[in-house]
Order: C-alpha cells, then sequence, then structure tokens
C-alpha cells in the first residue's frame, strides 16, 4: 500500500512537471528563461527542433504556434526584457541579432521607446554577426513601427553621413512607402556613393520592388528627368550609368513595344534604357509617344527627347533617330508623318491626324523645340 | 541490431580510448543515453560513423572526454551532455563562433566533376535571408512577412534567373550547410500537390510554424568540398531528424520525420566564402499539411543503417 502510494505520488509529480513544461501555461519569466536558455543553448524545456537551423527562426516559430494572442503576448514580452537587460557588449553580438530579429517580428509596445534611444545613440554601430550590421537591423526594427518625422529626419541625416551602402538600401525601403516620390531624394544620396557594380544590381533590385509596390510614375518622372539633365560633368554620371546599366539587366531585360502594355511607366524608361543599343521603327516611336495618354506629356517628351538624343550619339551613319513632318494646308487634309532614320521610305511611315490626335501631334511638336528634328543646315541641304 | 549492442559497441570501441579518470563519465553517459529514444539514435548514429570509417572512435572519446555532469542539462539529457562536451572541447573553444568537428566525415568529394553532383540547398526563405542576403550586403529582417515576401519576389524567380553580385554564402552558427542533389529534389517535388510538406519530411526538416520553403541552386562547377554528413554535423542540444549513414558513394541519407518513403541524399559543406555568380533560387511554397512525426522509426531506422 505505501509503496503504491509512493509511486502514485511520484506520478503525480512527473504530471505536474510535465504540465507546467508545457509552453501554454508558461508566464512572462518561465518565457524568459526558456528564450534566454535556447539562444545560451543551454538546456530547456519543452524542446524543439533546431537541427540546423538558426535560433531566431526557430523561436518565431514558436511564437506562430501559439493559440492564444495573451500567450504571444507574454512572448513579447520576454523578447523585450532580454533585450532591455542583456548586457551591451561585443561578446552578445549574436544573441542580440536574434533578439533583434524577434522584436521586427512581435514588434512589442514596451519596447518602442528603448529601441528608438538605442538606435539614436547608435549602441550596435560596431557590432555586426553573419554580415549583418545590427545597427542597420536595429534600424530596420524601428521602421516596423510607425515611421515618424523624428524617424524620417534621422534616416535623412544620416544617409548623408554614411557610406554604408547596405544601409542607405535600407534608408530607401524605409522611406518609399511613405507616398510619392519621397524616396527620391535620398535615392540621389544613395547614388553619390554608388562606386561599385554589385552595389548597382542590389539598388537596381531595390527599385525593383518599390515600383513592384508603389508604382513606377515617380521612378520614370525622376528618371526621364534625370537622364535629360546628365552630363558626363555630373558628380553621379558615372554611378547613373552604372545604375542604368543594372536596371537594363535585372528590371528591363527586355523591350516589346508591340505587346501588350501593362504598365506604360515601366515601358517608358524600358525604352530609353534600350536606346543606347537599338533603332527604333516608326511604329514603335509613336507607340512610345501614344504612352503620353497614361503617362502625362512632360515624362513623354523628355522619354523622347533622351531616346532621341542616345540614337543620334550612337548612329555611326549620322542618320537621324526619326524624322516628324507635320503639314499645315488649308486645302488637303494631310497626315502628320514619322519616319523612322533607319528606313525613311516614307511607304513604311507611321501616320496621324492632326485633328484626331492633337496632344501626340503637341508631343512630337516639344521634341522638335528641344532639338529632335533635322538640323538647320542639313534641313537646307535637303531642300 | 539493438541498444544493447549499440551500448557495448559504445563501451569497449569509445569509452575504452578516453582518459582513465573521465571514463566513468562515459558510462554514465551511456547509461543515461539509453534512457530516451533520441539518446538511442545519438548513439547509433556515433556507432554507424565508427563502423563505416567516417570518424575515428578517438574523436568522440575525446569528446566524451570533456563531458560536464555538474551542468544540469547534462544530468538530464545525455544528447545536451554530448553537445555541451562538443562545445567544451579545447577544439572548439577557441572559437565558440563555429565547430571544429563539422564537415568531419574523411567521405568527401572536393570539385566533382559529375554531372550529376548539382546541389540545392532547401530553406526557409528566413533562412535565406540570414544566409545569403544579409551576408551579400542586401540587409533585410528575416521573420516579418514583408521582409520574407521581397526576398521571394527578388530572388526566387526560377533556377532559369542567375542572381549577381550575389558572391557570398554564409553557413550559421555551427559552420555548415547541408545540401541535396537537384536530381532528388527535383523527384520529391515534381507533380506534387504539397511540395513544402513533401521536403519538409522527405528532407528531415521537421519545421513547425509560419514555413516557406525555397531552393538554392548551386551553380554547376562550384569548387567546393563537400563530405558526407557525420554525427558530429548534428545538432544534439535540441531535437533533430538525422541519423548517420554509411557505403553510399559519400552521400548521407536524411530520414523522412514521416518515417513513410524514399530518403534523399543529403551532403555537407563549410561556409564558401566566396561563391561563384550564376546561383539562382525557386521557389517550393508552405507546407500545406503540419509534419507527421514517427521517433520510433527513427530509431529504427538508425538501428536498421548499422
Amino acid at each position: 500500500m505505501a509503496n503504491q502510494q509512493n509511486e502514485d505520488i511520484k506520478q503525480a509529480a512527473m504530471e505536474t512537471v510535465m504540465e507546467r513544461r508545457s509552453f501554454a501555461r508558461f508566464n512572462r519569466e518561465d518565457w524568459v528563461k526558456w528564450i534566454n536558455g535556447l539562444l545560451n543553448e543551454e538546456f530547456c524545456e519543452p524542446t524543439v527542433t533546431i537541427a540546423h537551423h538558426e535560433p531566431c527562426i526557430v523561436l518565431a516559430n514558436v511564437y506562430h504556434q501559439l493559440e492564444l494572442k495573451s500567450q504571444r503576448d507574454l512572448f513579447g514580452e520576454a523578447v523585450k526584457i532580454l533585450f532591455e537587460t542583456t548586457p551591451l557588449i561585443k561578446q552578445n553580438t549574436r544573441y542580440f541579432r536574434a533578439i533583434l530579429e524577434l522584436l521586427a517580428l512581435l514588434k512589442p509596445y514596451q519596447a518602442k521607446t528603448l529601441l528608438r534611444s538605442r538606435l539614436f545613440s547608435r549602441d550596435f554601430a560596431d557590432m555586426e554577426d553573419g554580415g549583418m550590421n545590427l545597427h542597420n537591423l536595429l534600424l530596420i526594427v524601428n521602421s516596423k513601427y510607425e515611421v515618424d518625422e523624428q524617424l524620417l529626419e534621422f534616416i535623412e541625416r544620416t544617409a548623408k553621413e554614411t557610406s554604408d551602402f547596405s544601409y542607405l538600401l535600407i534608408c530607401l525601403r524605409i522611406v518609399s512607402p511613405l507616398g510619392g516620390g519621397k524616396y527620391l531624394p535620398l535615392l540621389e544620396d544613395v547614388l553619390s556613393r554608388l562606386t561599385e557594380w554589385r552595389n548597382a544590381i542590389l539598388l537596381a533590385r531595390e527599385l525593383e520592388d518599390i515600383m513592384y509596390l508603389h508604382g513606377s510614375r515617380h521612378f520614370a518622372e525622376w528618371y526621364s528627368a534625370k537622364l535629360r539633365a546628365m552630363s558626363k560633368e555630373s558628380d553621379i554620371f558615372d554611378a547613373f550609368e552604372f545604375l542604368e546599366g543594372a536596371l537594363k539587366k535585372i528590371v528591363f531585360p527586355q523591350l516589346d513595344l508591340y505587346a501588350p502594355v501593362e504598365n506604360p511607366f515601366n515601358t517608358l524608361i524600358a525604352a530609353q534604357l534600350h536606346a543606347n543599343d537599338r533603332f527604333y521603327s516608326a511604329k514603335e516611336v509613336v507607340r512610345i509617344a501614344r504612352l503620353y495618354r497614361h503617362t502625362g506629356r512632360d515624362v513623354t517628351v523628355n522619354a523622347l527627347v533622351n531616346i532621341w538624343n542616345r540614337i543620334k550619339t550612337k548612329s555611326l551613319s549620322g542618320a537621324l533617330p526619326w524624322y516628324y513632318q507635320s503639314y499645315n494646308s488649308k486645302f488637303q487634309r494631310l497626315p502628320c508623318q514619322v519616319s523612322s532614320g533607319q528606313s525613311p521610305d516614307s511607304s513604311i511611315s507611321e501616320k496621324f491626324f492632326e485633328d484626331e490626335e492633337p496632344e501626340l501631334a503637341e508631343i512630337f511638336e516639344a521634341t522638335k523645340d528641344a532639338g529632335c528634328r533635322v538640323p538647320e543646315m542639313a534641313w537646307r541641304k535637303r531642300a | 541490431m539493438s541498444w544493447e549492442i549499440v551500448r557495448d559497441e559504445l563501451l569497449n570501441n569509445v569509452v575504452s580510448l578516453m582518459t582513465a579518470e573521465k571514463q566513468d563519465d562515459g558510462r554514465r553517459w551511456i547509461e543515461l543515453l539509453g534512457e530516451e529514444t533520441d539518446g538511442k539514435r545519438l548513439g547509433a548514429c556515433i556507432i554507424i560513423d565508427i563502423r563505416s570509417g567516417a570518424l575515428p572512435a578517438a574523436t568522440f572519446a575525446s569528446i566524451l572526454d570533456c563531458l560536464d555532469f555538474s551542468k544540469e542539462g547534462s544530468r538530464v539529457s545525455a544528447r545536451w551532455a554530448f553537445h555541451d562536451a562538443m562545445q567544451n572541447h579545447p577544439a572548439n573553444r577557441a572559437d565558440p563562433s563555429s565547430c571544429q568537428f563539422v564537415c568531419a566525415s574523411s567521405f568527401s568529394v572536393q570539385n566533382s566533376s559529375n554531372p550529376q553532383d548539382i546541389y540545392v540547398r532547401v530553406l526557409d526563405v528566413s533562412e535565406f535571408i540570414i544566409f545569403v542576403l544579409n551576408y551579400n550586403g542586401h540587409s533585410s529582417a528575416a521573420l516579418t512577412r514583408e521582409d520574407r515576401e521581397r526576398a521571394k519576389r527578388m530572388y526566387f524567380k526560377g533556377f532559369d534567373h542567375p542572381w549577381e553580385a550575389i558572391d557570398r554564402m554564409w553557413s550559421g552558427g555551427k559552420g555548415r550547410v547541408f545540401v541535396t542533389a537537384l536530381e532528388d529534389l527535383d523527384e520529391l517535388i515534381s507533380n506534387q500537390t504539397d511540395p513544402g510538406a513533401t521536403v519538409n519530411d522527405a528532407l528531415g526538416l521537421g519545421m513547425k510554424g509560419e514555413i516557406d520553403f525555397v531552393a538554392v541552386k548551386y551553380e554547376p562547377g562550384t569548387a567546393l568540398t563537400v563530405h558526407q554528413p557525420t554525427t558530429l554535423d548534428g545538432n544534439w542540444a535540441n531535437d533533430n531528424w538525422y541519423v548517420s549513414c554509411k557505403g553510399h558513394d559519400n552521400w548521407g541519407l536524411t530520414h523522412r520525420c514521416s518515417g513513410v518513403g524514399s530518403a534523399a541524399r543529403e551532403r555537407v559543406h563549410k561556409a564558401l566564402p566566396l561563391i561563384p555568380e550564376g546561383f539562382s533560387g525557386v521557389h517550393i511554397g508552405p507546407p500545406i499539411a503540419p509534419v507527421q512525426e514517427d521517433r520510433d522509426k527513427l530509431l529504427e531506422d538508425a538501428f536498421g543503417r548499422m
């Protein structure tokens, strides 16, 4: 009888231990100990499958499997406590990396102020783990909360001071959702530090994603205007060329002006990028011009001027990129005519009527005013 | 095969090589090992590695010489005790950020010219961010949904979209990367309605939570030395699905978490400080079905592979 009782007591004690070790019954202190233990590779129960996965990922998945929000909130509080109380020493870099990754996911409200103050103090500036600078990660974490004026000002100021390209890309990414072309001034700062091809590729990827998420209009307008104003004397000439090369390779590898236009701004950008290595047929030139219906006049004119300048510069034969003629006749309704510089044969030129498409005629006139026309001497010679 | 055989071989071939004053600890450890299913598996894996010639018994003996039963974890879990002993081995103490025993198998292939040896690394997209993107200066948080989606958009358009500006790969804290053969991955996921669940099971990943698998394809001809995995490539501080293997043309074999179906080949390599351009990625997907686990079959397989 006594033996049976002892066995029962032992069994009950084990069951209590098993119950207490279930995540569902964890309180905040339990979570602090367990998360800390796992990150320190101490023995902790319940055990979880880690295998060769990173601890922060394992912890995130434990979090995702918690059924109740109250449990998840306790988890978040525990991570915040660990962030607050772990000494800021280099030996804890790996530990902090995991904690910061979790804070980006969990965003516990109690951590916001501390995260902001640590960022402004640059507490993690010289800590790096696996290629990730923890100050950069801390900036990302802060951006998961509201990006207010204070944080924006910090980003804009520090972007001008840093030479860390990775940091600059993060700044660009954080500012881009704020609306409009707010990220474009920052893009200029990024360009001023673009000196390597590999960074141009990373920037192109980032811009591709920004355009995917927020549309291409602002970038198209910026790019077209910038290209038009660009000169070899510009400080960012080389960087701009790098960027163009990367955009052409990664984002706009092909241009098919005969396919349905899904994104007119993208088409305008691509047409300018590819003008470096091809002529456009008359039909293509007019198709590009007709994009004004979706993109607006100014950016379309800029794009056409850029295309003209590019083709003209590269043309070995001296042929102009295209010829545009309009006729004013009281007696006959004559179409405006665009013919390609590559094959100026009027039989394969593209025609349209000014009274049907007055804005299109205006676009071509505007390009003529900007210099996209037969030079005066050559015109006289032709005449 | 049985636990008794494993136990006796450990005692006779490993503990006997330990320093005299630590052999009691070795025996105590083996007794503790036999108290849990996964402990027995650890023991079986060690025996497989020794019998196959992948690792000498002396290596394990030197690790067990570092057992420390003053720690609570060592008294409760033989697997954790083993992990702790590895961490505290003199070879590892100099650089705690990586393990000196990984990729240690004598069965290895250097710069394989076999056209079949095209490797893929299957991982969760968060791991890709940590191991690849952040290591190449394209920094991002790893765990949030928006960052994971962005990584997929940017880098996982398909194997016909090779990456540029990705010329480094990190292996993680332990210093080793598990890879499988592209051929095996193709066979696993082709015509599957739930490829994420298939790889989670077949590759012995057993991940739970918000998972989304991607595959990183190595550029054929990448200069690297790959090894058949050993016990020491596993992480024994917590749970895993690892089983050692012998005699498989320098490949290891995974074990399916469900215990049902065929395994896939696997190898390990150390961190690649420089990789050629041309790596590419494909999105496999999140597992729809939860992972089915059968640890009894895992142990059965371990004994079977001896």
